[in-house]
């Protein structure tokens, strides 16, 4: 039985009086042993409603996928592709696509690919139409990795406008790909025949002859031709004139076939003609004739150039040959015209609260008033919310903006923070350091009265800030977004106060002022979850993560990753946040798990946005530095690290980390006492212990044993503020280091072996940076060199273990001290070797353990350990 | 349908291109790279979009007489 019957594929319906082409399907169904079926063919050459007959016709599961321009992106291609495939019900064939979903970007796509080595369970033939819209490079070699890869289970037809970019002239060699192109699309004479037969013309065999002549066999001329001379008297009298008719013969056919519809529905068509998807009350609203609904769907039925976009026939698009045709009829109405109708779109999406489209055809109506307040009041939170960017065109379109005769206060302040809002968009880094300098000097004139305007400039000024790099900005004016928002029933837009509660956590969490990120987290993330877009959840949980990963607390991270991970699995419109793929670097890096780490900052590298936050771009380009330098890369990355993005006031925590990765250059290169110069500044700063490590690094270059050792006991028994597991375990080898420099074997070992207890196996990079230091002392000792960490390959065999589980919270939080205490119970050191690495009496140290195992509800030191484990405290 | 075109691009072909357009045999000419194809409308598109997402510099296209 044919699998169209049963099936749950939405084929499109086969146009009115469809005349069907045997000799085209018959061709398809015979190449079914190719793995590759390219039609390609210009527009109105008949290559969907081919597709349709065909697909009913045979017995094989179809997967049927049209993509539009927006779909030209990896990540929401292979998510469409594979709900495209789930409904064809071939579920290997679904794991097949997910997993080419994973990494589409990078080079390792193919070996990802060659994992799944189940083919499909059914043969499944996978349409894409519009194929030519598909020219991203990761696309590309992404299908053509499918193709490779699962034949001969799978066979892929793509039909486009233009050839398709894979590598086609492989597949020919190969004798691997059928083609029907123009020429094998253009109708026979027989097939013109029954299409004239279908809508009752019959035509002399001369104006036969002209008319194939004329359309030279093109489909969409046929058909139209044929609508064209339905129930006309002498048909032979259209062709003598088409035929001498010198234009464009789709134009020529279009307006002959406007000409007969009754006037309403010409109407609606020429005046809907700019929009991409019209419904019934969008099309009422634009053009004011009532029932535009039912004339749409009777114009699909008849039709075969509106087409459908639901079953229910509520939305439609017009066919693009029509579509044309229709701007092409709007614009010889003159620009008035145009304006008016563009104007009433403007007015029916701003009712639907869809304030960007209104925006947009404000500004294509030219109609500054309504695109200035709409400006003024909405559409800079709604892009803000939504993470979109307006166009610049459009914006700088608007300008100048002055205020005219007679206006009164509101008017003006509204064209004041509609230039402010501009200037603030289309600012650069720079530029934006500068506006803000300014604002400082000049109060903000906006009338107090008017939250929604207060929203606005408030907003502009966080944009700059971002833009500038300046944190301390941004954190002050999330601080006064936050209390107009608070003093106001509603929000202006859904989720505006999530997303500014998280630039508030972002930007204290640049400036190492870490005390107040989580919970601003926590309470975006509950704002978010209650009413926001799905984009706002995903934003807040990816800078969970990011804060969770930079403090090694790994499975609170996973956790927040997993739920980030399940909300992008659910949308195609949702893309990974860039927080959330530089958590996956960072955690890469300190596992060593190089080949993730790149793969995850190459992916930042393509998301991260010119002229965007300036933190987030700095971050991006430290972990690529970073990165360099593991590969022995220095030039490289000095030249990276020179590059990134000049950082405002409020940016400790980045300044920190790059001077630390300036510090391991300089020592590198011999230059070990300007490495210390970059790092002193930070010696009373919350990076006193991070920045001590790579002191003690340079002091070892140095040869200044006592140097170092100084720097290291700062770490381990300095002011215990909480330390990352990567730094102490950074401290105990250094501290190791000085040991075997001073000839104490037996110290060294000891030390090297506490590091590896606490590094627990997921800290793996600090033991890398050292390993030929202590290559003989590993030779002599196999059963430590057993445990030493190497490399990770990426593969994530030994995280089945992980449970990720939300722990509880302490209700007595540890001290600074105990904290202190508590990292070196995971070592096999004596209460009387803790006192003494810590310059702390024996007596103290038991009172602390004393206080920790009540606090943890532990009985021994092993339950301790767990208990603090689990509760991400070790 | 499909006829002869000649498509002039400028510069030399880096690897990646060189290795993208081998099928065509390009010719180096001074300052210029050729290349000629019997194609159809949908292909000289096709080839034409190639060209763009390589990040090659287009000069000219022309049609050609069809060498029998």
């Amino acid at each position: 039985m044919p699998i169209a019957a049963d099936a749950h594929v939405p084929l499109l319906p086969l146009p009115p009086r469809h005349v069907p082409r045997p000799r085209l399907t018959s061709a398809l169904s015979a190449a079914r042993d190719v793995p590759l079926i390219v039609i390609s063919a210009g527009p109105g050459s008949g290559k969907t409603v081919l597709l349709s007959e065909w697909a009913r016709s045979i017995d094989v599961p179809i997967a049927w996928f049209a993509p539009t321009v927006e779909d030209n992106e990896p990540r929401r291609f292979w998510w469409r592709l594979r709900s495209a495939v789930q409904v064809s019900g071939v579920s290997a064939a679904d794991e097949l696509v997910a997993g080419a979903t994973e990494d589409p970007e990078t080079a390792s796509f193919d070996a990802l690919f060659r994992e799944v080595q189940r083919p499909p369970s059914r043969p499944l033939v996978l349409i894409i139409d519009d194929a030519h819209v598909l020219t991203n490079p990761a696309i590309v070699h992404g299908l053509d990795t499918v193709l490779r890869s699962t034949q001969p289970h799978f066979q892929l037809v793509l039909a486009a406008r233009s050839d398709p970019l894979v590598p086609l002239h492989r597949y020919r060699l190969a004798g691997q790909v059928a083609e029907l192109r123009a020429a094998d699309l253009a109708m026979t004479h027989a097939e013109m025949h029954a299409v004239l037969a279908a809508h009752e013309v019959t035509l002399p065999s001369r104006e036969f002859e002209a008319l194939a002549a004329r359309t030279e066999g093109w489909t969409a001329g046929v058909r139209l031709s044929a609508m064209r001379m339905e129930r006309v008297e002498r048909p032979a009298d259209f062709v003598a004139e088409f035929a001498v008719d010198q234009g464009s013969i789709g134009e020529y056919l279009i307006d002959e076939v406007l000409d007969v519809l009754p006037e309403p529905a010409r109407r609606i068509l020429v005046e809907t003609g700019f929009l991409d998807v019209v419904t019934g009350d969008l099309a009422a609203a634009v053009t004011g004739i009532s029932g535009c609904g039912d004339i749409l769907a009777e114009l699909a039925r008849t039709n075969s150039f509106v087409i459908p976009l639901d079953s229910a026939r509520s939305r439609f698009r017009y066919h693009h040959l029509l579509g044309e045709i229709l701007r092409y009829l709007l614009q010889r109405r003159g620009p008035e015209v145009s304006k008016a109708l563009f104007s009433r779109a403007a007015t029916w999406f701003e009712d639907q609260g869809d304030l960007q489209s209104a925006f947009h055809w404000a500004v294509c109506a030219r109609d500054e008033a309504r695109a200035v307040s709409l400006l003024a009041r909405g559409v800079l939170a709604d892009a803000f919310v939504h993470g979109d960017n307006l166009a610049q065109s459009e914006l700088v379109d608007l300008l100048p903006l002055s205020v005219p005769e007679g206006s009164d206060d509101v008017r003006a302040t509204e064209i004041s923070t509609a230039r402010s809002t501009i200037a603030a968009l289309t600012a650069d880094g720079d530029s934006a350091a500068r506006a803000l300098d300014s604002i400082c000097d000049e109060p903000s004139a906006v009338s107090m009265s008017d939250p929604e305007l207060q929203i606005n400039s408030e907003l502009s000024v966080l944009i700059l800030g971002q833009k500038a790099g300046d944190e301390h900005a941004v954190d002050r004016t999330a601080q006064r977004l936050l209390s107009i928002a608070g003093s106001i029933p509603r929000e202006p837009v859904r989720g505006l106060q999530a997303c500014v509660l998280l630039a508030r956590a972002q930007a204290r969490f640049w400036d190492g002022e870490h005390d107040e990120v989580e919970p601003l987290l926590r309470d975006a993330l509950a704002l978010a979850a209650r009413d926001a877009p799905c984009s706002v959840e995903v934003a807040v949980l990816g800078m969970l993560v990011l804060f969770e990963t930079y403090w090694s607390r790994h499975v609170s991270a996973e956790e927040a990753e997993q739920r980030a991970r399940e909300l992008l699995d659910a949308s195609a419109d949702l893309t990974a946040p860039l927080t959330l793929e530089l958590a996956t670097a960072w955690r890469g890096f300190v596992a060593a798990d190089f080949q993730t780490m790149a793969r995850a900052v190459h992916r930042c590298l393509a998301i991260v946005p010119v002229e965007g936050d300036r933190a987030l771009t700095a971050a991006v380009a430290h972990s690529r530095a970073q990165l360099l330098l593991a590969s022995g890369q220095v030039s490289a990355a000095k030249a990276v690290l020179d590059a990134a993005p000049q950082l405002g006031p409020g940016t400790l925590l980045l300044q920190a980390h790059r001077d630390m990765l300036l510090a391991g250059i300089e020592t590198s290169l011999g230059r070990a006492e300007r490495a210390l110069q970059l790092l002193h500044p930070y010696r009373r700063t919350s990076f006193a212990a991070g920045t001590a490590i790579c002191a003690a690094k340079a002091h070892l270059a140095l040869g200044d044993l006592r140097g170092a050792e100084d720097c290291v006991r700062r770490v381990l028994a300095g002011p215990a503020t909480q330390v990352a597991r990567c730094t102490l375990v950074d401290a105990l080898l250094c501290e190791a280091r000085i040991a075997q420099l001073r000839n104490d074997a037996g110290r060294a070992l000891e030390v090297v072996v506490r590091a590896l207890e606490i590094a627990n196996g997921d800290v793996v990079i600090p033991f890398m940076q050292v390993a030929d230091v202590f290559a003989s002392l590993l030779a002599h000792h196999p059963t430590v060199a057993e445990r030493w960490p190497g490399p990770s390959n990426g593969s994530d065999g030994d995280l089945v273990e992980v449970t990720p589980r939300r722990p509880s919270r302490l209700l007595e939080p540890l001290t600074d001290r105990e904290r202190a205490v508590l990292r070196f119970l995971a070592t096999t050191m004596s209460t009387a070797e803790i006192a003494e690495e810590l310059f702390l009496s024996v007596n103290t140290v038991k009172t602390h353990l004393a206080s920790i195992y009540r606090k943890l509800a532990a009985g021994k030191r092993r339950e301790a350990v767990l208990r603090a484990r689990e509760l991400e405290l070790l | 349908m499909p006829k002869r075109y000649e498509i002039r691009l400028v510069g030399h072909l880096d690897e990646e291109a060189a290795a993208a357009l081998a099928y065509l045999s390009p010719i180096a000419n001074g300052t210029v790279t050729i290349i000629e194809a019997e194609l159809d409308q949908a292909g000289l598109h096709g080839l034409l979009e190639r060209i763009r997402t390589l990040g090659i510099e287009l000069l000219d296209v022309r049609q050609v007489r069809s060498r029998q």
